[in-house]
C-alpha cells in the first residue's frame, strides 16, 4: 500500500498535536487509552461528514464509527494499546449512515513517543457517487 | 486474499423475513415483541456482514455488498423509529459492550 504519511514524522509522534494535524490533507483521527476521540482535523471532517465538536471525546468504536468495533477494526486498536506499539496499513469500506467511503488506514502507535493511537486515512474512492 | 462471502443467502434470509412480515407472523397482540426479536436479529446480521465482507481489510467493498448493508440499515433505522429510544439504546449498548469484551478477551489470548 502506497505510504501517505509523512516519514518525518514517524518519531515525532508526541509532536502531533491540533495545529499540526490542519497541516495534512489527509484525515487524522486520534483516541486515547479508552478509545475516545482527542484529535479529529478538518479534512477528516470534510471527508467523513462528521463535524469535529459531535466526536471530540466520544467513543469512536461505540458513538463514531460503531461499523469498526470489529476484529479488524477495533482489534488492532487493542493490539496496539496491548504491545505498545503498531505500525499496520489496511483498507476499510465506511458504509455505517454515512456516505460510503472506502479508504487506505494506517494505524501507527508507539507508547514510547505518546500513549495515543493514530488513524491516518486517506480515501480511495468516492463510492457515494457511483450509487447515486 | 480470502474468499469473498456470496451476498445470495442473506438475500434471501431478507426476503424470508418479509414474507414472515406480510403473514403477520407477530404472537397475538405484541407486535412489540416481534420488531424486537427483528432489530436484534437485523442488527446481528448487520455486523456478521460487514465483518464478513470487510475481511482482514485487505480489499474494499463491493458496491452490491454496499447496498446490501445499507438496505438491512434502512431497516433497522425503521425499527428504531418504531421502537422506545431508551429500549433502543439498552439493546444497541448490550450488543456492543458483549462484542467488545469479547474482542478484548481474544486480543488477550494473543
Amino acid at each position: 500500500m502506497k505510504e501517505f504519511f509523512p516519514q518525518a514524522w514517524r518519531n515525532q509522534l508526541a509532536r502531533i498535536d491540533k495545529q499540526q494535524i490542519e497541516q495534512w490533507g489527509f484525515g487524522v483521527i486520534a483516541l486515547d487509552t479508552a478509545a475516545r476521540v482527542v484529535l479529529f482535523n478538518s479534512a477528516e471532517e470534510r471527508l467523513s461528514g462528521l463535524p469535529r465538536a459531535e466526536v471530540i471525546g466520544k467513543d469512536f468504536f461505540v458513538d463514531v464509527a460503531p461499523c469498526t468495533a470489529s476484529r479488524l477494526f477495533r482489534g488492532r486498536y487493542l493490539r496496539a494499546r496491548e504491545e505498545g506499539q503498531l505500525d499496520e496499513h489496511f483498507f476499510y469500506t465506511f458504509t455505517y449512515r454515512i456516505r460510503p467511503i472506502s479508504a487506505h488506514v494506517h494505524m501507527l502507535h508507539d507508547s514510547k513517543q505518546t500513549a495515543l493511537v493514530f488513524l491516518f486515512l486517506d480515501r480511495a474512492v468516492p463510492l457515494f457517487e457511483d450509487l447515486g | 486474499m480470502s474468499a469473498q462471502p456470496q451476498a445470495y443467502l442473506e438475500d434471501a434470509f431478507l426476503l424470508a423475513l418479509d414474507a414472515l412480515g406480510e403473514q403477520r407472523f407477530s404472537t397475538s397482540g405484541s407486535r412489540e415483541e416481534q420488531d424486537l426479536l427483528l432489530y436484534f436479529c437485523l442488527q446481528s446480521l448487520w455486523q456478521l456482514l460487514n465483518n464478513a465482507y470487510q475481511g482482514d481489510g485487505d480489499r474494499f467493498l463491493q458496491r452490491e455488498q454496499i447496498q446490501q448493508l445499507q438496505d438491512i440499515d434502512e431497516r433497522i433505522v425503521e425499527l428504531e423509529g418504531k421502537l422506545p429510544s431508551e429500549l433502543v439504546a439498552d439493546a444497541r449498548r448490550c450488543m456492543f459492550s458483549y462484542v467488545a469484551r469479547l474482542d478484548a478477551e481474544a486480543e488477550s489470548r494473543v
